[in-house]
């Protein structure tokens, strides 16, 4: 699937923009703090309709204005979709094809995958970043997935509220019964993802780095049998009670990284890890053009500047075998070894503008 | 500090109904004074009456002005069925099916312990004071967190009494395409399959 028009109003700094983007690569170029990031941005939330950086979905909208909108046509499968989304007040509308819809039929209709300078996180970071990456890549597959985690964890904080007010086991054995039917679902498709994620990912390294350590990915299920989780809960539920939460679960799992069998976040020097991520990124691609047939959207924020230029050159040669769009915002077209198929786009104070070549 | 004028305590109390905002209140309000008088008067008529001729029916706990309700005074109706539902809106649109010849439950609401909602805010102890002769219980709890909950909380008590306790399927409204179910409801749906 690829943009092949994106409409903005009011979105961060971006005042009114209209763009034309190539099939191939997009190149936005500009000083820091024109609005590069903001654009990719409002193509994260056109698709996720999750707003990335900021707090609040409020603070997405331009200074001074009363609502943000961004629309984008996508071509898919040979038809071309209108989706659009806007935010007035606190309250957000997403449509397709003009039509108001909800977002579990909203979703689906425009993958994208992020890269940004703050992904090294998903190394250094705690298992949550991690867990995180994982659901929003399952969720790329699976759309009901998302559903399951939202689920889950309103069930999860009202059995924690349980056996913070001495609630008797009748009551938890329902919550329980709850949590493993969303819990059981959600740690099938994390086990299934994490394995088919695996093979890939080792071998992204191993081209990106050449000889050297090995890096592995491995889910840590908490619990590993998803027909465990209520037994689990239930054997805890009195250690639970004196915690005051529920410890055990697949809230608890990592998505852990190894190189040679130790665990990365101690062990990986600053390259390894951008590799890590870097492969992590690669691997999540090809296992959605393999095995589901979708070729995302790429938006990489500012990253050649995070890498050295053997990796750098290894991700340009990726994005080079890559079919599909690409958006990647830079300070410096030197930076960028992308010398065909581009259409290069001037960021400066809020306005893109396309560059003729 | 001075009493709040009439107009005042009208929109407030309008401002506290579900859905009402201090604006939609305040036209309201207006709305009321300007009309003819009879407006005014059959409003305050109606809400007297309301709070005090309706009140819970003792067996099924639904909105009624006899007790027992018409439901449950209805003999022609299978005692041995009970249908749970979470609020009236809920007993009215089973009802609308026309499938359904038991009797009902209403809980008037769910559990939900963020919200400090446990059994004993909702009328289950009198759903299993009333289960002598019944052998089955439907829940049409909404499918929300909530709603399983209090689903499977009903058939954690009620199934060691030796009752059949069941729960109302999800999955595509009938008459729809189901090109046009999202996927949340349609993977429901698969889950849910049975055989043919």
């Amino acid at each position: 699937m690829r943009l092949t028009g994106v409409e903005i109003r009011d979105f961060r700094n971006l005042a009114e923009v209209e763009v034309f983007p190539h099939r191939r690569f997009n190149v936005l170029v500009g000083e820091n703090g024109q609005g590069k990031t903001s654009f990719l941005e409002a193509l994260y939330w056109l698709a996720t309709l999750r707003p990335l950086r900021v707090a609040r979905p409020r603070e997405m909208v331009r200074h001074g204005a009363d609502g943000a909108r961004v629309a984008g046509e996508v071509l898919a499968g040979g038809l071309i979709h209108r989706l659009d989304v806007r935010l007035a007040g606190a309250r957000r509308e997403a449509r397709r094809e003009g039509k108001p819809v909800r977002a579990g039929a909203y979703f689906g209709s425009l993958a994208v995958i992020l890269f940004t300078p703050d992904d090294v996180g998903l190394v250094r970071g705690g298992p949550g970043d991690r867990r995180r990456f994982l659901d929003r890549a399952v969720f790329n597959t699976r759309v009901g997935h998302l559903d399951d985690a939202v689920a889950y964890k309103r069930a999860l904080q009202a059995r924690n509220a349980l056996l913070r007010d001495g609630a008797d086991d009748t009551m938890l054995a329902a919550y329980e019964d709850v949590l493993g039917d969303h819990g059981g679902r959600m740690l099938a498709s994390r086990q299934a993802y994490a394995a088919a994620l695996a093979p890939r990912f080792a071998h992204a390294f191993t081209a990106i780095m050449g000889e050297g350590p090995t890096a592995r990915v491995e889910l840590r299920a908490d619990v590993e049998d998803p027909a465990a989780l209520s037994a689990t809960w239930r054997a805890e539920r009195d250690r639970d009670r004196q915690r005051g939460f529920t410890r055990r679960g697949p809230h608890a799992d990592d998505l852990e990284l190894t190189l040679d069998g130790r665990p990365a976040r101690l062990e990986a020097s600053q390259g390894q890890q951008r590799a890590m991520v870097l492969a992590l990124k690669i691997a999540e691609i090809e296992l959605l053009e393999a095995e589901h047939q979708i070729t995302p959207v790429l938006l990489l924020d500012d990253v050649s500047s995070e890498l050295d230029p053997r990796r750098n050159a290894r991700l340009f040669e990726f994005l080079a075998g890559f079919g599909g769009q690409v958006f990647i915002t830079t300070t410096d077209l030197g930076f960028l070894a992308i010398e065909a198929d581009r259409r290069v786009f001037q960021v400066e104070s809020g306005r893109i503008t396309a560059l003729e070549e | 500090m001075a009493e709040a004028d009439p107009i005042r305590r009208l929109i407030h109390a309008f401002s506290r109904l579900p859905g009402i905002g201090e604006k939609s209140a305040a036209r309201l309000a207006f709305f009321v004074l300007d009309a003819e008088p009879h407006v005014a008067s059959e409003l305050a008529a109606a809400l007297t009456e309301v709070r005090a001729r309706i009140r819970k029916c003792s067996l099924c706990q639904n909105l009624t002005e006899q007790d027992p309700c018409r439901f449950c005074a209805d003999g022609r109706r299978d005692a041995g069925l009970i249908c749970v539902v979470e609020n009236v809106q809920g007993l009215l649109a089973i009802e609308r099916t026309g499938e359904f010849r038991g009797r009902y439950h209403v809980l008037h609401g769910r559990l939900s312990p963020l919200d400090g909602v446990g059994p004993d805010q909702i009328h289950i102890r009198e759903l299993l004071g009333r289960l002598a002769g019944v052998t089955e219980i439907i829940v049409a709890t909404s499918p929300s967190v909530e709603g399983e909950a209090t689903a499977l909380y009903i058939q954690r008590l009620a199934g060691p009494l030796g009752v059949r306790v069941t729960r109302i399927a999800s999955g595509v409204p009938i008459g729809s395409e189901l090109e046009y179910a999202d996927q949340v409801t349609l993977s429901r749906a698969l889950a849910g399959r049975r055989d043919l």
